[in-house]
This record gives C-alpha cells, sequence and structure tokens, in this order.
C-alpha cells in the first residue's frame, strides 16, 4: 500500500520532468513569441513563418496586450521570450523606454518601400498591421428598437451623443485598453482638450458599459446587449464574416487608429531568431493571412484590402500626436476615472 | 520557564529524524508561501500606497466588492444551510442526490458557472430568449450575485453539513422529552449549536466571493470589483505595480476574515465530536420544514444542471443566439488544442501529489510537541486568506530568476501550497480521530517520531491523503486565476486556452473544450476512489 | 536491590500538580498496583515510568540505571493500553510482531516468538486476523501478548480491565496475575478498583492527591490502613471519631468501646471497624464488652452475604453478616464488636 504510493510519486516526478517540463531554454531553431493577436492569426503565421525559416515557434497568445507587458516587465532580469507581437504601439513604447526592447531596423521595408510612418525612427518597433476605429451598430436590434422611431445611423463621432442613443452605447475602457485610449486621445486631437472632455461626458450619459477588455464590446454588441458601439473595424468585419453577427461598421472622418506592431525583446534567448521573425512579418504572406483572416489592413501596398473593408488610405484620420499621447497617457486615465469612472 | 524549554528541545534533539523534517517542512512553507507574499507587498513603494485612498476608481472597486461579499455571502450561505439541513436529517427524503449535485459547481472552472448563465439568460440565452421570448440583460451585479451564490453554496454546505451532523442526537431527545415542538427542536438546538459552523461558512465563503473573478471577469460587465481590477490592470494597462496594489489592499479583509474565522470562530465549537459516533436517530423534523427545504433544492439542483447542460449545449450548437442548428465543427478545433489537456493533467497531478503529501506531513508534525509548532501551522493555513491573483504574481516576482522560472513547476508549486491548507486541515481532522494511544504503543514499543508516522499513521491516513489530492488536483486543473501569470508557451493548459477563446468570442469552442475538460475532471477522479478503494480497505476506525 | 525506582518525582500541569514528590520502589518480579480513585495521579506515575511524560523533579531508576532523561521508545518499558490501542491496519501477527520489528528481530524469529507468545496468552492460531474481527477479550489478550513478547524490564498495565464486563474481568486478572507468576515479570498496575487490587497485588500503593498515602500488602492495606483516605477507599469502614478516655477504652458520641490498648488517654482518635467484624444478633448476647442494641433500617442481601445498616447509638451502623441462609433479620437487633478487630487511627 506504502510501496504504491511511493511508485505514484515517482511516476508522477518522471512525468513532470520529461520533455514538456523542463525549463523553456530556446534553441538555435526555435524562439518564443508573446502574442496579443488571437489565437487563429498567430497560428497561421507562424506556421508559415516555420515553414519559411525552419524556426519552430512556442507562442503566448494573450489577448490582452497588457498582460503581456506586464510579463516582459517582471521577467526583465532573465527574459524568456524573443518577440512582443500584436497591439498598438504604444504599447511597446513604454516598454522601449524601460530598456526593454532591442534595437533592430529590419532591411525588409526599404526593400518592400514601406512607408517609414509605419515604423519607429528609434528602430524599437516596427508596424505590420494597421486598424481603424470605427462606429458599430448591431442592425438587428437598431432595425427593431431605433429604426421604428426615425432615428438615423450615426456617421460621425458626433452623432453618438444624440439623445436618442441613451443607453444603447458600449465601448472599451480608455483606462484599461489601448483602442479605448486611443479614441479619447484622437478626441483630444480633434477638439481640443476641453471640448473633449465635455464631449465624453456627453457621450458617458449614453454608456452603458465601459467594457474592461476590447473583445469585450464586440462581444456584448453581437450578443445584442448594445446597440451601437466603438471599437475597431476589424473586430467587427470578423465577427460578421466568421460568427454571422448582424454588425454593420461605419469609419466616421477624424477617426484614429492602430499600428499594431511587432518588437524584439531585450536579452531574449534568441536574438538571431526574433530578426527573422521581424523580416518575415515585413513580407508579404503573414500580412496577407492577417488581412484575411484578422480582417486587419497591412501597412505593405501589395496586400489586398480586407474582405468588406474600406481600403485604409480612403479613410480619413485625425492627426494624431503619438508622442504626445504616450506622454499624457497616465494624466489622462486619471483625468477620465476621476470625471467619469466607471 | 526557559530551562524546561531548553530541557525540551535537547530531548527532541533525541529525535533528530523528527527535529529535521520539522525544520525542513518550516523552510519549505517558508519559501513558498511567506516569500512570494512577502515580495507582492513590497513590490509598490510607500508613496503608490499612500495613493490609493486618491483613486476613485480602486475605491469604487473596494466598495463594490464588499457589497458583494455580503449579499453573495448571505444567498450562499443560506442556500449552503438549507442543503446541510437537507442532507444531514436521517427523514429527508433523497440526500445523497441534493449531496451529489451540490458538489457539482466545485467540479466546474471558475468561470463556467458565469459563461452557462449568459448562454442561458442572457440576451440571446436559450431560456430568456428561446423559450420565453424575453430581452434580458444579466450583467452587472444582479448576475453576479446569482452565479456566486450558486458557485461558492456548496462551500457553506459542507462546513454546515459537518457541524450539523456533530451534533449529539440525544440533546434534541432530551429537548423533545422536556416539551419541545420538533420546530422548536430545529429552531433552539439542532441550529443553534451549528452557529459557529454557519458563522465559519459564512467566513470561508466571503473570502471566495471577494477573491472571485473568474465569474466576475464574464458578467460583472463594467461593475469594477478589486479582485477583475487587478486583471484589468495588467491585461490592460500593463501596470504590475497598480496590480500589485489592487491585490495588497484584496488581501486586507480576506486575511481579516480568515484570522477572525480562525481564532474567533473556531473557538467556540459547543459541538463535542462524540467519538464513538451514537447510532440514535434524530428528532423527526417538521414536515412543512421539509416540504420547504426539498423544493429549495430541487429548484436549485435545476440550476446546477443548467450549468452543466448549458456549456454541452454550446458545444454543440453552430452559432449560440442565431443558428440553433446541431454541429461539430466546435469540436474540431477543441481537439487540436488537446495537448492543453494533458498539460493540465500533468499539472493536476503534480499539484494533487504535492499538496497530499505535504498536507498530511505538516498535519503530522503539527501534531507532535514540537516548538514553534503554531507557526507551521500558521504557514500551512496562510494561503487560504489569499487571492489567487496575489499568489500568482508573488510567484512571479519571487521565482522568476530561478531556475524554477518558466518551468511546470513553478506553477505546479503554486497551485500546490495555495491549496494546501484544504489538504492539510483535512488530514489534520484524520489525525485527531486516531487514538492518542495508538500512537504511544508504538512509541512505547520502540518507533521514533518519523516511524510512528510512516507505520502508523500514513497508512490510517491513506483515505485522507487521496481526498487532499483530489481537492487539490480539481482546484489545480480548473484554476485560472494562478495559472495566468505563471503560464509558459511550452505549457498552455485548457482553463487559461478556454479563457482565451471566451474572450475572443469564439464560445461554441470554449464550450467544447470546458466539456472535455469537465469530463476528463471526474473521469480522473473516479479512476482516484477506484484505486483508493481497492488499496486502502481498511476496517472503520472505534 | 529495586527493580525499578522513582524517586521524589513530581509532575505538574500548568497550576495543577499531578504527582507530588513520590518515592516508590518496585522489587524483581513482584506485582505491584497503584491504586487510587480518578484524579490522584496514579496514571501519570505509570507514565512517567513509561517515558511519556518527564517529571519536573526527581528521577525514575531501572536497575540503578538513570533513566529519567532516556526518550519514550528508548526505553525497555512495555504498557498495555487502557483502549488496547491495536493497530487497527495490521494483523494480529504484525501488532504483536511490531517491537520485535522495531528491535530488528528477523521475520522469521518474529514469527516464532509471536507464536509462542500468543499461544501463552491462548489466542494461538489468531496471527491472520485483524483487531476489529476480535472480541474485546480477545483484543485485550493481543495487547498483553504485544507486550509481552518484548521481553520487557517491567510491564506496565493501564487500567487494562476497564473496558470489559464484570465476570469477564474476573476472569481475566487472575489469568493476568496467574501469567505474571509464571514468567515471574515485575508489574506495574494502575487500576481504581480496589477489589481488583486486592486480589491481585503483591504490593498495593494507595494514592490521593499525587501523594503515596500507604504502601503495603492487601492485608496491611485492608487490616491497618494508615488513614481514613485508605480505610474509606479500600473496602467499607464504619467510622467513630472519638477520644481515648482512659486505657483501652474510646469514648465516641454516645458510645463507649473497649479497644486494643495504645495510645494514651486523651488522645484524639479515630476507630475504624470493617462490617464483617461486628457480629449481629436478633437476641441479645451473653455479656461482654462492645454491646449495643439497634434496629435494622435497611438490609441488603448479596448472595455471600447480607448487609444491614443498622441504627443504634445514635449512628448507623454498617454490618456484613457471611452466608445468610435463613434470610435477613429485621426489626431489633443487638451488635457484638470484638476488641480485638478494632483498628485506631490517629485523628485527622
Amino acid at each position: 500500500m506504502r510501496r504504491i504510493w511511493i511508485a505514484v510519486v515517482a511516476l508522477v516526478l518522471v512525468a513532470g520532468v520529461l520533455p514538456g517540463g523542463g525549463p523553456v531554454s530556446a534553441q538555435p531553431n526555435r524562439i518564443v513569441v508573446y502574442s496579443a493577436l488571437p489565437d487563429l492569426e498567430t497560428s497561421l503565421v507562424h506556421r508559415e513563418f516555420t515553414r519559411r525559416t525552419g524556426i519552430q515557434v512556442e507562442a503566448l497568445v494573450v489577448p490582452a496586450a497588457g498582460t503581456l507587458q506586464a510579463r516582459i516587465r517582471t521577467e526583465k532580469d532573465r527574459p524568456r521570450a524573443d518577440v512582443f507581437v500584436g497591439g498598438d504601439r504604444s504599447l511597446h513604447i513604454p516598454l522601449a523606454r524601460e530598456g526593454l526592447l532591442e534595437r533592430y531596423r529590419s532591411p525588409v521595408v526599404q526593400q518592400a518601400g514601406i512607408s517609414t510612418d509605419f515604423v519607429d525612427p528609434a528602430g524599437f518597433w516596427h508596424g505590420w498591421y494597421l486598424g481603424a476605429l470605427s462606429i458599430i451598430i448591431n442592425t438587428d436590434r437598431f432595425d427593431r428598437e431605433l429604426a421604428p422611431r426615425g432615428v438615423r445611423k450615426p456617421a460621425t463621432w458626433d452623432d453618438l451623443v444624440r439623445p436618442e442613443f441613451r443607453g444603447h452605447f458600449v465601448m472599451p475602457s480608455p483606462v484599461t485598453t489601448g483602442g479605448g485610449y486611443i479614441f479619447l486621445a484622437a478626441q483630444i486631437f480633434r477638439l481640443g482638450e476641453d471640448r473633449a472632455w465635455a464631449y465624453m461626458r456627453a457621450l458617458n450619459t449614453n454608456t452603458s458599459q465601459y467594457t474592461p477588455t476590447a473583445p469585450g464590446t464586440i462581444a456584448l454588441l453581437e450578443r445584442g446587449e448594445a446597440t451601437v458601439a466603438m471599437m475597431w473595424a476589424h473586430e467587427a468585419i470578423g465577427a460578421r464574416i466568421l460568427r454571422a453577427a448582424p454588425l454593420e461598421v461605419i469609419v466616421p472622418p477624424d477617426t484614429g487608429f492602430e499600428i499594431g506592431a511587432v518588437s524584439i525583446i531585450k536579452g531574449g534567448p534568441n536574438p538571431a531568431g526574433a530578426r527573422a521573425y521581424v523580416d518575415f512579418l515585413m513580407t508579404r504572406t503573414p500580412q496577407d493571412v492577417n488581412a484575411r483572416f484578422g480582417f486587419r489592413y497591412a501597412v505593405r501596398g501589395d496586400v489586398g484590402v480586407p474582405s468588406g473593408a474600406t481600403p485604409f488610405n480612403q479613410l480619413k484620420f485625425v492627426k494624431y500626436d503619438l508622442d504626445w499621447s504616450v506622454q499624457n497617457q497616465a494624466r489622462l486615465r486619471e483625468r477620465w476615472t476621476r470625471e467619469i469612472g466607471r | 520557564m526557559a530551562v524546561a524549554r531548553l530541557g525540551e528541545l535537547r530531548r527532541q534533539a533525541a529525535d533528530p529524524g523528527l527535529l529535521l523534517t520539522f525544520l525542513g517542512a518550516a523552510a519549505v512553507l517558508g519559501l513558498f508561501v511567506l516569500y512570494p507574499a512577502i515580495r507582492v507587498l513590497i513590490y509598490p513603494s510607500w508613496q503608490d500606497y499612500l495613493g490609493i485612498p486618491s483613486s476613485l476608481r480602486w475605491i469604487q472597486a473596494a466598495r463594490n466588492s464588499l457589497v458583494m461579499m455580503v449579499i453573495s455571502t448571505a444567498s450562499a450561505t443560506l442556500l449552503g444551510l438549507v442543503f446541510a439541513f437537507a442532507t444531514t436529517r436521517p427523514d429527508m427524503p433523497a440526500r445523497r442526490f441534493f449531496r451529489n449535485a451540490a458538489m457539482l459547481p466545485l467540479f466546474a472552472p471558475p468561470f463556467m458557472v458565469a459563461f452557462a448563465y449568459i448562454l442561458m439568460f442572457g440576451r440571446q440565452g436559450l431560456i430568456t430568449r428561446g423559450i420565453f421570448g424575453m430581452d434580458v440583460n444579466i450583467f452587472g451585479w444582479p448576475g453576479l450575485w446569482v452565479v456566486q451564490t450558486i458557485a461558492f453554496f456548496p462551500l457553506a454546505m459542507l462546513i454546515i453539513a459537518g457541524v450539523l451532523e456533530a451534533v449529539n442526537p440525544s440533546l434534541e431527545h432530551a429537548a423533545r422529552n422536556l416539551g419541545a415542538t420538533e420546530w422548536a427542536v430545529v429552531r433552539t438546538i439542532s441550529l443553534a449549536l451549528a452557529r459557529p459552523g454557519i458563522a465559519g461558512a459564512m467566513l470561508v465563503v466571503a473570502i471566495s466571493v471577494l477573491a472571485d473573478f473568474g465569474n466576475a471577469v464574464l458578467i460583472a460587465g463594467g461593475f469594477p470589483l478589486l479582485a477583475t481590477e487587478s486583471w484589468f490592470r495588467l491585461e490592460g494597462m500593463g501596470d504590475l505595480t497598480g496590480a500589485a496594489l489592487v491585490v495588497a489592499m484584496l488581501v486586507v479583509p480576506t486575511a481579516g476574515l480568515f484570522l477572525l474565522e480562525r481564532y474567533v470562530v473556531a473557538r467556540r465549537a459547543y459541538v463535542t465530536v462524540t467519538g464513538r459516533g451514537s447510532r440514535m436517530e434524530r428528532a423527526p423534523t417538521p414536515p412543512l420544514l421539509r416540504w420547504i427545504v426539498v423544493a429549495i433544492c430541487v429548484f436549485t439542483t435545476a440550476m446546477i444542471g443548467l450549468v452543466y447542460f448549458g456549456v454541452i449545449a454550446g458545444a454543440f450548437t453552430a452559432i449560440w443566439g442565431r443558428d440553433w442548428s446541431l454541429s461539430l465543427q466546435h469540436w474540431h478545433l477543441a481537439a487540436e488544442r488537446m495537448g492543453s489537456l494533458v498539460t493540465s493533467v500533468k499539472i493536476g497531478v503534480l499539484a494533487g501529489v504535492i499538496t497530499a503529501t505535504v498536507g498530511v506531513l505538516v498535519a503530522f508534525l503539527t501534531s507532535r510537541r514540537l516548538p514553534l509548532r503554531q507557526a507551521l501551522d500558521f504557514l500551512a493555513v496562510l494561503p487560504g486568506a489569499l487571492p489567487g491573483v496575489f499568489v500568482g504574481v508573488g510567484f512571479v516576482l519571487a521565482f522568476n530568476r530561478t531556475p524554477l522560472g518558466g518551468t511546470l513547476w513553478v506553477l505546479a508549486i503554486a497551485l500546490a501550497f495555495w491549496h494546501l491548507p484544504m489538504g492539510y486541515q483535512a488530514a489534520s481532522a484524520r489525525l485527531r480521530q486516531i487514538e492518542r494511544s495508538i500512537e504511544e504503543a508504538a512509541i512505547n514499543l520502540g518507533a521514533s517520531g518519523l516511524r510512528v508516522l510512516w507505520d502508523v499513521y500514513l497508512p490510517l491516513l491513506l483515505r485522507g491523503l487521496v481526498e487532499a489530492f483530489a481537492v487539490s488536483f480539481i482546484r489545480a486543473v480548473t484554476n485560472v486565476s494562478i495559472v495566468v501569470f505563471l503560464i509558459t508557451p511550452g505549457q498552455l493548459v485548457a482553463t487559461f486556452i478556454i479563457l482565451g477563446m471566451i474572450q475572443s468570442n469564439t464560445w461554441g469552442a470554449a464550450a467544447a473544450l470546458t466539456t472535455m475538460l469537465l469530463a476528463l475532471t471526474f473521469v480522473s477522479i473516479g479512476l482516484t476512489w477506484l484505486a483508493v478503494g481497492r488499496v486502502g480497505r481498511l476496517p472503520a476506525m472505534g | 536491590m529495586a527493580h525499578v525506582r522513582l524517586h521524589a518525582v513530581t509532575k505538574r500541569f500548568g497550576q495543577t500538580i499531578a504527582v507530588d514528590g513520590v518515592s516508590l520502589e518496585v522489587p524483581e518480579g513482584s506485582f505491584t498496583t497503584l491504586l487510587g480513585p480518578s484524579g490522584c495521579g496514579k496514571t501519570t506515575l505509570l507514565r512517567m515510568v513509561a517515558g511519556f511524560h518527564h517529571p519536573d523533579a526527581g528521577d525514575v531508576f531501572v536497575r540503578d540505571t538513570r533513566i529519567t532523561d532516556v526518550p519514550a521508545h528508548r526505553r525497555n518499558t512495555a504498557m498495555v493500553f487502557q483502549e488496547y490501542a491495536l493497530f487497527p491496519h495490521m494483523t494480529v501477527l504484525e501488532n504483536v510482531g511490531y517491537g520485535l520489528r522495531m528491535r530488528g528481530v528477523a521475520r522469521s524469529e518474529q514469527e516464532r516468538r509471536v507464536a509462542q507468545v500468543l499461544s501463552l496468552v491462548g489466542l494461538s492460531g489468531q496471527q491472520q486476523k485483524f483487531p476489529h474481527q476480535l472480541s474485546g477479550g480477545q483484543q485485550q489478550r493481543v495487547a498483553l501478548a504485544r507486550a509481552l513478547v518484548v521481553e520487557p524490564e517491567v510491564l506496565l498495565l493501564d487500567e487494562p480491565l476497564s473496558n470489559l464486563d464484570a465476570k469477564l474481568r474476573v476472569r481475566v486478572r487472575t489469568e493476568i496475575r496467574q501469567l505474571q507468576q509464571q514468567l515471574r515479570k515485575t508489574v506495574i498496575y494502575v487500576t481504581h478498583d480496589q477489589e481488583e487490587a486486592l486480589a491481585i497485588s503483591d504490593r498495593i500503593a494507595v494514592m490521593e492527591h499525587g501523594r503515596i498515602q500507604q504502601i503495603g500488602t492487601p492485608l496491611e492495606i485492608y487490616h491497618h490502613p494508615a488513614n481514613r483516605f485508605v480505610a474509606d477507599f479500600v473496602g467499607l469502614a464504619n467510622f467513630l471519631d472519638g477520644e481515648v478516655s482512659a486505657s483501652g477504652q474510646v469514648r465516641a458520641g454516645e458510645v463507649t468501646l473497649a479497644v486494643p490498648d495504645g495510645p494514651s488517654p486523651g488522645t484524639r482518635v479515630t476507630v475504624v471497624l470493617r462490617p464483617e467484624a461486628i457480629r449481629l444478633h436478633a437476641r441479645p448476647p451473653q455479656d461482654g464488652p462492645n454491646i449495643l442494641q439497634g434496629r435494622v433500617t435497611t438490609a441488603s442481601f448479596l448472595g455471600t452475604l447480607a448487609r444491614y445498616w443498622v441504627a443504634a447509638a445514635g449512628r448507623t451502623w454498617i454490618v456484613d453478616v457471611p452466608a445468610p441462609g435463613e434470610g435477613v433479620l429485621s426489626g431489633e437487633v443487638f451488635l457484638e464488636i470484638p476488641r480485638e478487630r478494632i483498628h485506631l487511627l490517629a485523628a485527622g
């Protein structure tokens, strides 16, 4: 009886130490990637990468760039990952400022003629996809509840504060999500700070929820828990195409955008592999994959527009001051919490 | 006094094996329980701590957490009391059935109840929209209240049932003999004597409610809570300092409740364990009470059934809420992630073995007359006061730089030690049931301290060991709060994948994988009990 | 040389003094009983010999070797526990062989010695049974066998019979005594049952409040109790408090008794009179000293004797009359108290 217990314990120890139990040490043909993009796109891209370069990818997929950011910070004495991919560049820049990222300038950028707007001049991050903030409508609910009352679909940001949308609006929280914050900054760039705050307060009376995570907004909208939302266009398009969600995307003028970035973590196990990864993301295939399956715009000019989306260069963006938005992030978030704070 | 202590120590030295084991256990507990906790608390600076009151959102979160704590604890404890009553009075029907049904929520991953209720009662809910055609918003605190009540009442039930069973039936008979009606007996004797147990249950449930975020994440909507705040700080903003601060805030009430339970309520047990287990029957339960209790139990069981049904149904539905046709597509997606189930089991087994072994060992050590055993006891139960997120952050800060960091082991150890109190307390309770004289007989015949553990206690505690293992295994396999901090790319566990799926709105696959995880959990537990049944066929004690 | 010796042993638990400066010598091969009411310290004393308690003061010696600081598992003082304490997960063979296993005895030798001791206690062939499959009496024998097989220096028994029913108790105690005499083992026995103690002991130490009140043979204890407590605890007695009025005479209340010579006049004494020492007469006996007239208030028929409560000379007397074949007396009776059966104690 005791012998059985010993046998069990021994078995368990062996099982734990067997391959899969040891520390993740990157061999020359393996890299570790922290990805904020969904599982589907990530695994497709990585499969292509392995096929192309022979390097195995071990990915940690967390659809929240903030968590990955935090992990990179806590692991700074002994980084376990080589690459951080996904999320707007404003999530990568703080890490660069803390000295946690490695500089690199991929030659592919020049070769492909990618605009230098999409790449960090200091070399800490490379943009490889784009997203546009937009108004999303649940047409099902809209047609049932609002259209009969003669309400028109919102076409601009200012339309959103109209009284008929009271209680129908959701958006991601500016405090905990990148998208929410970019929206707030975009309003400031559009209206100037004081009027922007008035706008946010007015919008607040229509808001039923500020979702703590970005996908949460789409979830609510899809399920019909809200009628109108502010969200990344590609999320809505994805939901519509993959899950037949009754969503309509309207990209208003003076909107905000994200440049989805990839950066190399300083002191990671396989720097050469990391560089190869960045180079790869600058090529056509992964950006194409991201467009076709993630419905995100590519930074390369030779990738098709995602199905059902307006070409990126036809969208009207507000003049966005990246440095200012990064520097004032803490202050603005604190003020939002104080004045609106939900 | 000091001389006596010294003499005592010298005598302990005569049993060096025991003393060494004691020191080893203390070191292990210090390293894996105390050290990570300290690391979290010292991570933010003094100024960060002082800035807490001025953060509006955190004050709100704190207030909301306390409110939820009060209402969810009240309802969960009440429901637990009803079930405890239903399952311990011999004249109640279907006792076994209700008890098993009530245990089901304990097997489910923390977010499953919320997930299922959204599927059932949300705007696209099968019941609300599909059957009743209603348009209901269950988000926010009402939904969370219902969900937390269902999720946590089994805890209350287990604790209160234990106390109710220990009430000596002859007390009830004596009351009847003196003229009390059946109602009066229940009110003035059975329930009155169980009061410390009820209080204890409330405190334990309260801690769980405060620390709950699996459910809160899904159903609280925009309702800020401390447990979820730390998560969002990290997820949304990469703010480790903020997360540590919030988590430190959360520790204050949980630690307070914990201390209250341990040092105030636990002391007041009026019920003496009769030891020999009286075979007397209990006084009959008033019929009206019986019917009310049964009705509540039936309703609750149905609610629990909906949870499991909801998840399984979600796995087979093409697009929930829009396309109700049967589909197997989600299973393909889930099947690709089966490796994560294997990893979950591996970690669960590791964690379970560690908890069982350390739990029994420490229970044995604290029953000896060794110096500082109070400290050992405190360390063994301290994890019960700590929320999962707190432990997760602590282990990251404490062990990332060590060889342990980034491996399967650190996750297994974190889970094992977080669940140590359960294993330890179960083992201690069983240990106390073993007559002291058996151990003395062994000593008298020449067995030293460790031999006593090996020859006498371990065989008798086998059942306790397995229980500790089983509890730790289930909770490790279904854990989310610690996993998310310590997960590494090579060791993705099922709960992590599922949560990611839910957050990216691929519900079908999430439901399918959850179903697989549940099946795995049940099968593993079944196998364990079979194994014990074969091996541990011991005669009943006393 | 005494086999076991306790010297001025004291043990405190918190504020309570359980054993108060007790000294005791246990001769080799003797059956010594510690007798007293619950809380008197007898079990604590026994457990100090076994090593489960460490004395706060004083020492324990075995054959002049000081074992006070030797831990319990290294002493050779096997004990039979009140609740038997058999290991429920081990067979009889494993239970009894446990001590041998601890001493590193080879398995085959273990089996041989276990078989030997089992036949000694009348349990041959039971090796493969588990404790829960045995009766109470059988379990007790297993416990005894387990203690005997290790050939201890001294055998300790802690109220081993209290869980048996009355008839069994009598039978088993005799067997224990026979076994002890056969093996010539030194035994220290603890009980609160005075009849048991009288029946099987070579020497009895009567204890109260942590102190030994008297040590002696059963006869000595019974017929010459050293103080009121011993006299009252062992057997029944009639007590009269009084004063020596003249040589060979004590005046106690309404009664004046002729007593054996001894204490000088004026000494305060307590008269101790065993119930069986008083003779009961239905009619007035021939003239003699110490004859009292009284009335029977209660009578009990106890089989081998009849016990009477007689009111005489202003108090109640307990009188035992052996073999009452003719039935019990009632009404007016006469008490005759032989002078030589009176025992005097110093008052107080």
